[in-house]
């Protein structure tokens, strides 16, 4: 009955102080997956991603996860604007980073210096996100666009088996963006992959599956929403801006 | 004139005093100014006075009694490493104002260690022992071998939280342990520099080396040398206008940080035009 899915949540609930973020959502995520979550800021989409990621720990129901349970299997890339900027750190230290669930299993997680194998996959990670000139930059010296691409780059790192990105797009120019989404879609055929956005519009091409949360979860298989579900989930009237998303009315949930 | 000073015993211990200190800094102090625990060590710093008090109405060694209490103190002011939340904010205050409290009591209690008092406050670093220099030796070695082993799981849980947690670092052990750590070299270093003035040399250290370096170790190992520096040459100017050490020390950081800020900022503006 696994075949294929990597995460499962069955009647999740969490909240904060008594009061309820996310209420019995269930959701899969199969290989080959896509998966966009949409909401209103405050729906309960980042404690979702949070939940998933071990992070938080539900007040009820369960979280599966299928994958090989190994440090860095949950490929993460949180939202850049928690970060200190005057933080010492150059961009090559936060790449590696990447390393340090995977050097867990291997034995050497408290080692200072990285295995030859570990720099080269570090340097073919950094050219394809074009930081190899920023590795010696300070963190804090690069443009909101570019923390972005680290991040992404530092969860590649990892070689994890499913990935998920928390508003990936923030922040990085139109240029940047269409790297960083065909990057993704690339990806795709190798591991799952679940972005949580507030705008569907750049994954439009792409997404495979949507999940709208607005404390209670509704999942769309094939990857279109309708304005009745956008009505539902945001609670007003919010136009559908998607491209290539049909305007195509569902059945009932 | 100054080298002759190092004649004297109390001036080699002081030095030596002075070496452990400043890796100590250079290595949580770090921490300390990045993760922004500054507020927190002061209070545990503080608190820690109370233990002081406690322990000499009670008749044990000081430094014991100022430990169990800073301990105690980290254990209750963990949770929120940054104290964004009003409430822990406050915390920390009243545990800051209710350590000087309880010590001063105490104190008041066995009239016989007064003049004490100031030693705690102000420290005394020419007074160093043996029992203190073994200490401090201790807490250095600890804190290196911790920082040694975690080096990279301390780094990512400062920086990023929940990515390392999720990279399987057991960040809210690590938190705890470093607090526990800052709040044993608080009062290790209450003898070098007292209690009031101990923030000072955690932190000023390392804000002059956030300034000139960009590399996580390279911080540290600049903070450790700029400790080094400003005790030695913070002992330097005591000895020769006789003036008490602490302070001096403490001034003498407080005038390489102005140096450097001046300097960034005049290379900040001759960098625009």
């Amino acid at each position: 009955m696994t075949d294929g899915i990597l995460v499962e949540l069955d009647k999740v609930s969490f909240g904060y102080d008594g009061v309820l973020a996310l209420q019995d959502v269930d959701l899969v995520v199969r290989q080959g997956d896509f998966l966009a979550i949409i909401g209103p800021n405050g729906g309960g989409k980042t404690t979702l991603l949070e939940c998933i990621l071990g992070l938080r720990k539900p007040w009820r129901g369960t979280i599966r996860r299928f994958t090989s349970g190994r440090a860095g299997a949950l490929g993460y890339v949180p939202q850049f604007a928690r970060f200190d900027a005057d933080f010492p750190l150059r961009v090559r230290d936060v790449i590696a980073m990447g390393r340090l669930g995977p050097a867990r299993s291997t034995g050497g997680w408290n080692r200072w210096r990285l295995a030859p194998a570990e720099r080269t996959l570090l340097a073919e990670i950094s050219d394809r996100f074009g930081l190899t000139h920023l590795l010696e930059r300070p963190i804090g010296d690069l443009s909101g666009g570019q923390v972005q691409r680290v991040l992404t780059a530092r969860a590649l790192a990892a070689e994890p088996e499913i990935l998920f990105l928390d508003e990936p797009l923030a922040s990085v120019d139109a240029q940047h963006r269409k790297t960083l989404v065909d990057t993704l879609a690339e990806l795709r055929s190798r591991i799952p992959v679940v972005v949580v956005t507030h705008d569907l519009t750049p994954w439009a091409p792409i997404v495979g599956q949507i999940a709208c949360v607005n404390r209670t979860l509704h999942y769309h298989p094939e990857g279109r929403v309708s304005e009745e579900t956008l009505h539902e989930v945001y609670g007003c009237p919010v136009e559908l801006v998607a491209h290539g998303v049909p305007h195509r009315v569902l059945h009932e949930h | 004139m100054l080298l002759e000073a190092l004649d004297y015993q109390f001036m080699r211990h002081a030095l030596v005093a002075g070496l452990l200190a400043s890796l100590l800094c250079g290595v949580l102090g770090t921490f300390v100014v990045v993760r922004r625990l500054v507020f927190i060590s002061g209070g545990v710093s503080h608190a820690a006075f109370g233990g002081v008090g406690l322990a000499l109405w009670l008749g044990v060694d000081a430094r014991i009694g100022a430990a169990l209490v800073a301990v105690a103190a980290a254990l209750l002011l963990r949770g929120q490493g940054e104290g964004r939340g009003r409430s822990h904010d406050a915390k920390i205050g009243v545990l800051w104002a209710v350590g000087m409290a309880v010590g001063m009591v105490c104190l008041a209690r066995r009239p016989d260690y007064a003049p004490d008092l100031v030693g705690y406050l102000f420290g005394d670093i020419l007074a160093i022992g043996r029992a203190d220099l073994v200490w401090l030796s201790l807490l250095t070695v600890a804190a290196l071998a911790f920082f040694g082993w975690f080096y990279r799981d301390l780094v990512a849980a400062t920086f990023d939280p929940s990515y390392a947690q999720v990279q399987g670092a057991s960040v809210a052990r690590l938190h705890l342990a470093l607090l526990v750590l800052v709040a044993l070299s608080v009062v290790g270093l209450i003898q070098v520099v007292g209690i009031i003035l101990v923030i000072a040399l955690l932190t000023l250290p390392p804000l002059i080396a956030l300034r000139l370096a960009h590399g996580f170790l390279a911080v540290v190992l600049l903070s450790t040398g700029l400790g080094l520096l400003m005790t030695a040459v913070g002992l330097a100017f005591s000895y020769r206008w006789n003036l008490p050490s602490g302070p001096v020390i403490v001034l003498c950081g407080a005038v390489g940080l102005g140096m450097v800020e001046l300097w960034s900022r005049w290379e900040n503006r001759s960098a625009r035009t």
